[in-house]
């Protein structure tokens, strides 16, 4: 069966936030998606910030 | 799934157990009620079964509370439950029933939360068992139409006044709401998501650096800030450069040569001097202890030590003394025995002084303290001696410097001093500064107590050590009892001086941010502060600014997420209904030539769509067509017809098993509500196997209903409500049962009256035997007719119509003429002349078999 999530990962642009997101929290309970998104945004600011660090080792 | 039976108690308008047996003989079941006698209160009974609560207090209350204890029934005591035989597919072919309850647990309270309620399952051994719609695969739809079931607060939101109120209506038959739940929780998720980091130090500090960014010649703070990569180094560099700038603005530069660690030590010990001057106060801390002052290691143990070493050694002093008094007593004889022999006698005759070292007055006992002296000096008692007083002199030392070390912490001129020096800067704070005088006060108390103890004790060693010195017998019991005093008196002011410092902690900033405010250097303390926290502002930048970004992501992924939905909405979504909705809108309103093509977006909200209509003249004359926005332009009976075209569109797919009508043609007018009956309510059955169960408070559309439905089989209700008593349901499947019933009821009673009331009855009821015979047998122009049509029609033509069809017998047109004729003299309104007991009765006995043969009854 096709539901929204799938309709809606089809209209989403590959490698965005929004699409990994989705990906993500499709097949979890709707009550667990606070906690799987902030479990994502930790996720993406330690990503941020060691790019971060990178960029600033390869400055150095 | 389909409801075999319910059950009602307690709920609402009901009290006593009420049942309505619908059976599997037939899916129709059409209830009657007038206005407030209960009808809604069924309808909602279903839904509390199904949903746990009612949808009219998320809908229609201002405040929540207006619902409060509003689902159960306020006059009956008894239990609050709904009840229903149901029956679902088991499997794709296998019906299943079951009986289900829910329990009302506890009603509304007043605020916000919701009932309680338990839903339960009857086992094979009749007990109840909790349970769940899901079990059987039953899941509710969205806000604000959770369940098959349209209800009049529903159908308001589909004519409300604020479009977006109707859009949500659709919004939630389009059943995308739960990528738009979705959405809403990303665009939750970064509200809360925090700009400040974990660590409880980073946002203090970077909000030290961006207050100080905000103040004039601060900029390269600012500068520093909106970097996206500062390094360490970098941050340090520009704090010292700000503080060289602000030394050498106050005049007293700092050479170039000079670390960043120095030019920070001038910078405080400049701010502390622009204190000292503008207060004559110092700092309100206290000096720093040298580090393990009170260590048990350096204190407490040794001087234990040393007691027991004093103590052991004046065992062995007084040990030593005694053994010398001993042989000193016996060298007395011998000396003196020595000095009556002959030779020493000649040579000292007449002489007393000691023939060894020619003192006079030879052993007098003073001499003989002497020779002991003499004795002991190389002896064993010489060496302990020494360590007692080195011990002592030790103990007395310790208390001394301990004496020096709590003088110096509280000097006496900051209580003398200090509160009057610093009322100018605390009226921010005056009861702080109460509780700072009174530790004040105390630590000062305990220190003066502890130093005159250690001074006590010190003059106690000292005297010890004299008699020690002297050789003479002493005591060490006080030693120890000076050492516990000691030992309380320091603990005392150990916790007078920790609560101190943390007053003085919390009132010092205060005070001397207030110093630095009177005297304009109010933020050299926060680039101080920033300065002893380079690192961490450094990393609560690098981190600050990782969030900003994934914040920014979070936004984009929302936004992204709602014009994908609305492109599921408008490419997805109503594609797969549009045609279902037009088919519906076509039974409902044949006469409007509309085509519903797509939904379209309005603005840039995903609740800003609109459905798109094609409005035709006729449906053959497409070149008349023109485009409108549904939501938008069309009037409150076109949006009843088209809410109820996209519900019955979506009931079509999600397949539920029933449909619940609470009141359908309330703003429709007639001619649409003939259309419900005779078109939309037959595919519903025929076409899609639903179970439709309709409430009305129009009797003439519940009578056209279920005449027109008759070879259906439907179950009729009537929902009243007797005076102080709750609603009662009654099996009712025809008007005609009802009036006759009445008619059987009175026409035997001797009266006048009743006896014309009982033939008003009897004439009412040859009208509607009449209706119903046309309706079921008869058409108009090949198109089906229903009794309401003829409503206001006089008997003698109503039965001028039915006669064609009365043709199982010849005598029965001649039997209904004859009722007419007794029952109706002249015409409708006359007052006509009662027909007697004999002659109701036989015309009572005629309808009904009547009724009977024509299967009215």
């Amino acid at each position: 069966m096709v539901t929204n999530f799938d309709l809606l990962l089809q209209r989403l642009e590959n490698g965005t936030l929004a699409k990994s997101l989705v990906s993500e929290l499709k097949d979890l309970p709707s009550d667990q998606w606070p906690q799987a998104l902030g479990t994502l945004a930790e996720r993406e600011i330690e990503r941020e910030k060691s790019s971060e660090a990178e960029d600033t080792g390869e400055e150095a | 799934m389909k409801f075999l039976r319910l059950a009602i108690q307690g709920f609402r308008a009901f009290s006593e157990k009420q049942e309505l047996h619908l059976g599997r003989d037939s899916l129709l079941c059409f209830i009657y009620g007038e206005n407030s006698q209960g009808k809604t209160s069924l309808a909602e009974a279903i839904e509390f079964l199904l949903s746990g609560k009612t949808s009219r207090r998320d809908v229609t209350a201002i405040t929540k509370s207006e619902f409060q204890n509003g689902l159960r029934n306020a006059h009956f005591t008894g239990e609050t439950w709904v009840e229903a035989d149901i029956e679902h597919l088991a499997d794709a072919t296998t019906p299943a029933t079951m009986t289900v309850r829910r329990r009302l647990v506890s009603d509304y309270p007043d605020g916000n939360a919701d009932c309680v309620s338990e839903l339960e399952c009857r086992d094979d051994d009749g007990n109840w068992t909790p349970w769940s719609f899901a079990d059987i695969g039953y899941a509710t739809w969205d806000d604000p139409v959770q369940l098959p079931m349209i209800f009049q607060h529903t159908l308001r939101y589909v004519c409300s006044v604020r479009p977006r109120e109707r859009r949500d209506y659709f919004r939630a038959l389009l059943d995308v709401s739960d990528i738009a739940r979705l959405r809403e929780q990303v665009r939750q998720a970064t509200e809360n998501l925090s700009l400040m980091p974990p660590d409880p130090q980073q946002p203090a500090v970077l909000d030290v650096a961006r207050a100080l960014a905000n103040q004039e010649g601060f900029g390269s703070l600012s500068g520093l800030l909106a970097e996206r990569k500062p390094a360490e180094s970098e941050v340090s560099q520009t704090l010292v450069d700000l503080a060289r700038t602000l030394l050498a603005d106050a005049g007293n530069p700092v050479a170039d040569e000079t670390s960043g660690a120095q030019v920070f030590e001038a910078f405080s010990a400049a701010l502390r001097a622009s204190r000292l001057d503008a207060t004559g106060v110092p700092d309100l801390s206290l000096p720093q202890l040298p580090e393990n002052w009170l260590s048990p290691d350096l204190w407490d143990a040794p001087v234990g030590e040393l007691i027991a070493f004093v103590t052991e050694a004046k065992k062995q002093y007084d040990r030593v003394n005694e053994i010398l008094d001993q042989q000193t007593q016996r060298l007395i004889p011998f000396l003196q025995a020595g000095l009556k022999l002959p030779q020493f006698a000649d040579a000292y005759e007449g002489r007393k002084e000691c023939p060894f070292c020619l003192t006079p007055d030879a052993v007098p006992w003073e001499r003989v303290e002497e020779i002991r002296e003499l004795l002991g000096k190389p002896t064993e008692i010489q060496r302990v001696r020494e360590e007692v007083k080195r011990t002592l002199q030790d103990l007395s030392d310790r208390a001394e410097v301990l004496e020096r070390i709590i003088t110096t912490q509280v000097p006496r001129e900051m209580l003398d001093f200090a509160p009057s020096l610093l009322t100018p800067y605390i009226a921010s704070c005056q009861d702080l500064f109460a509780e700072w005088k009174d530790v004040f006060s105390t630590l000062t108390q305990a220190s003066e107590w502890l130093i005159w103890l250690l001074r006590r004790a010190r003059e106690e060693v000292a005297w010890l050590c004299e008699i020690a010195e002297r050789g003479e017998p002493f005591s060490v019991t006080p030693l120890p009892d000076w050492r516990d005093k000691v030992r309380s008196a320091t603990q005392d002011f150990v916790r007078a001086r920790e609560r101190y410092i943390a007053i003085a902690n919390s009132l010092w900033p205060i005070v001397s941010g207030e110093i630095d405010a009177q005297s304009g250097r109010q933020h050299w303390q926060s680039l101080i502060r920033l300065s002893a926290h380079n690192a961490v502002l450094c990393r609560a930048i690098v981190e600050q600014q990782a969030r900003h970004r994934v914040r920014e992501s979070l936004q984009q992924a929302a936004d992204q997420i709602a014009a994908a939905n609305s492109q599921v909405l408008l490419h997805d979504k109503f594609p797969a209904l549009n045609e279902d909705i037009t088919r519906w809108w076509r039974l409902l309103r044949p006469s409007d030539a509309v085509v519903f093509k797509e939904v379209a977006q309005r603005g840039r909200g995903l609740r800003e769509f609109d459905i798109k209509a094609t409005v035709m003249q006729t449906p053959e004359n497409e070149d008349t067509a023109v485009e409108r926005d549904a939501l938008a332009v069309f009037s409150d009976s076109h949006l009843n017809c088209l809410g109820l075209s996209v519900f019955l569109a979506r009931t079509q797919r999600e397949e539920p098993g029933f449909l619940v009508f609470d009141d359908p043609i309330q703003s429709l007018d007639r001619e649409h509500a003939d259309f419900i009956t005779m078109s939309v309510i037959g595919k519903l059955v025929d076409e899609l196997g639903l179970q439709v169960i309709l409430l009305s408070h129009d009797a003439d559309f519940w009578r056209d209903l279920l005449t027109h439905h008759a070879w259906r089989f439907p179950k009729g209700f009537r929902v009243k409500r007797p005076v102080r008593d709750g609603a009662v349901v009654e099996d009712c499947d025809s008007q005609l049962f009802d009036l006759l019933r009445v008619v059987d009821q009175t026409h035997r009673i001797p009266d006048a009256e009743v006896f014309e009331l009982s033939g008003n009855r009897l004439r009412i009821a040859t009208e509607v035997f009449c209706k119903e015979v046309i309706a079921r047998y008869g058409s108009y122009e090949d198109q089906a007719v229903l009794p309401s049509q003829f409503d206001g029609t006089m008997l003698p033509e109503l039965i001028r119509r039915a006669e064609p069809y009365l043709t199982l017998d010849p005598a029965h047109p001649g039997k209904i003429r004859h009722i007419e004729g007794r029952t109706n003299t002249s015409s409708h309104d006359c007052v006509m002349k009662s027909p007697g007991d004999a002659a109701l009765r036989v015309m009572y006995g005629d309808l009904k078999k009547l009724g009977k043969d024509y299967r009215v009854l």
